[in-house]
């Protein structure tokens, strides 16, 4: 427990060092890189909290950071840019989709639940590229950035930065209350055996819809951030291979660990990032390099470091 | 307590249960045997809940049951272990218990405290571990327990959830000569203030634990009586413990 936290000191240490390290090394597009990475990260953290601890393999986890984007990229449109505004609503808004979504998937269950969640992200992904009014195929430019007059200016790259950092942060400790209060155990023990949980009382379905509803919210955070990171939103946020690639942060970082889906952005990001300096095929060497690293990290990265959670 | 009338369960052909009738009277232990493929477990299945009878009613404290899910009957008192071993392997004996006490605490949306250091769960917890003999135990991943600790650890989360009348599936299934009698031991401390439903192959456990006993072959209770006159049941006789018994 201590060590943990120990190490969880070093790395919020070092990532607040960031900026100013790289500043003075004149490299200002590392601060860029690692506030993409922190945003994706929590989206991450937001899909462990279901796939990781709750069992859920949900292969649309993308819908909600693109319902998250897309609340601050319409709002803006209308202009409407007060930046708690568009939080609320991108939570809300991500909330509500979830809530519908986990109601009708949930009751199923294994290859039916992914399948399930797949098509309902792909209809939100094809309902992305209907609105022409929103820039249909081709996505919007943000009109500004969501403004919390006084507080932080989004549009400094290095404040953004640390917002992202802190959101993590905050949303790392919150999920980690979360899965060790009650409704946690009961979720974590619904994944671990659901007949045992049926036999002693706990019915799986509303703790796994509340935690899919949560993480969804979570995720339309991420999705807030997102839109601001790029100032620009595209439908291709919502497409399955974004999807796919958040379910792959949680698993090479760890499932059902804390600091696993961190890990997991941080690495997969990074070396995508490395291999793209070095070749246009980069995803030929990635794939591979994804593949030996499931083999040999069975527990994902955090594996390396910590005992998993059950 | 429990009031079972012609309760009827197939699978495909094969009548699992074929009008079954069964009463469990207020804390006496009532034993079921019968040979293999009998439908003890199918019978379980159906008073827990997790398996739905085609025909025929569940009457549990006086109120029918039959149709409601298996974690509702659970939070109305009925708990039950499994004949093969069910519990959290991924969870401290502790935990898997304090889970079960958990589970009878009303709602668990609870987001904050930390479960593991609430001493409403862990407190009750411990007592049940220490009950069960398995006090030393307690912080040791279910999953590594021994066989037969893991089944102490069955009864003990069935035993959690404050029953009022506790299912035991063959708790005693796959125990050595040692573990047996000493869960012998547990269930007879607990026959004296627990009404107990008690599925069982070892005939030594059933005539010393039992009040009565109900004899399934083939879905049907073909008897029900104290341990002794079942003993001199010429037809359970032939049926199950065999001409030489």
């Amino acid at each position: 427990m201590r060590a943990r936290l120990i190490l969880w000191g070093i790395a919020a240490l070092l990532l607040i060092a960031l900026p100013p390290l790289a500043t003075a090394l004149g490299q200002p597009y590392y601060v860029d890189l690692a506030r993409r990475i922190l945003i994706l990260a929590i989206a991450a953290i937001s899909l462990n909290l279901i796939l990781g601890y709750g069992g859920l393999v949900s292969f649309g986890h993308a819908a909600y950071l693109g319902i998250g984007a897309y609340a601050v990229g319409i709002l803006g449109f209308y202009g409407i840019a007060n930046g708690w505004i568009h939080l609320l609503v991108a939570i809300g808004a991500s909330a509500l989709v979830a809530a519908a979504i986990g109601a009708v998937s949930i009751r199923a269950s294994g290859i039916y639940f992914i399948m399930i969640t797949l098509a309902f992200t792909q209809m939100l992904y094809y309902l992305g590229i209907s609105l022409d009014v929103y820039g249909g195929d081709d996505g919007m430019r943000l009109k500004s950035r969501s403004q919390f007059a006084g507080l932080v200016d989004l549009r400094d790259p290095v404040a953004f930065y640390y917002v992202a950092l802190g959101v993590m942060l905050l949303f790392v400790f919150l999920t980690y209350r979360i899965v060790n209060s009650r409704f946690g155990m009961a979720l974590r023990a619904a994944k671990s055996n659901e007949a045992r949980s049926r036999a002693i009382g706990f019915p799986p379905y509303p703790y796994r819809l509340a935690a899919f509803i949560i993480a969804g919210a979570m995720c339309g955070v991420a999705g807030a951030l997102y839109a601001n990171h790029t100032g620009y939103i595209t439908p291709g946020l919502m497409a399955w291979h974004q999807s796919g690639e958040m379910m792959f942060m949680v698993i090479l970082g760890g499932m059902a660990s804390t600091a696993g889906p961190v890990l997991g952005t941080f690495a997969l990001l990074l070396v995508e990032e490395v291999l793209k300096g070095w070749t246009e095929h980069w995803q030929v060497i990635l794939g591979p390099l994804l593949v030996l690293s499931v083999v040999f990290f069975r527990r994902g990265l955090a594996g390396i470091f910590f005992k998993p959670d059950a | 307590m429990l009031e079972v009338k012609g309760l009827c369960k197939s699978f495909g052909a094969l009548r699992a249960s074929d009008g079954i009738d069964f009463h469990v009277a207020e804390g006496e232990t009532h034993a079921l045997i019968g040979p293999n493929g009998a439908g003890k477990t199918t019978f379980i299945n159906q008073l827990a809940g997790t398996l739905r009878p085609d025909a025929g009613t569940i009457r549990f404290a006086g109120e029918d049951i039959t149709r409601l899910p298996a974690p509702r009957r659970a939070r109305k008192g009925l708990a039950r272990s499994f004949q093969i071993t069910s519990v959290y392997p991924g969870f401290t004996a502790l935990e898997n218990v304090a889970l079960a006490v958990q589970a009878r605490s009303g709602h668990s949306f609870r987001f904050w405290r930390d479960a593991r250091r609430d001493p409403a769960l862990t407190g009750p917890a411990r007592q049940v571990l220490e009950e069960v003999g398995l006090e030393e135990r307690m912080h040791v991943l279910a999953g590594n327990l021994a066989h037969g600790e893991q089944r102490s650890l069955e009864v003990a989360m069935a035993l959690a959830t404050r029953p009022r009348l506790l299912l035991l599936d063959e708790p005693m299934a796959g125990m050595g000569a040692d573990e047996s009698q000493r869960m012998i031991g547990l269930l007879s401390s607990l026959k004296r203030r627990q009404t107990i439903v008690l599925v069982e192959h070892d005939m030594d456990a059933v005539f010393r634990l039992a009040d009565r006993i109900a004899v399934l072959v083939y879905g049907r209770v073909i008897a029900s009586d104290s341990p002794e006159k079942i003993k001199m049941n010429e037809e359970v006789r032939r049926a199950y413990l065999g001409e030489g018994a």
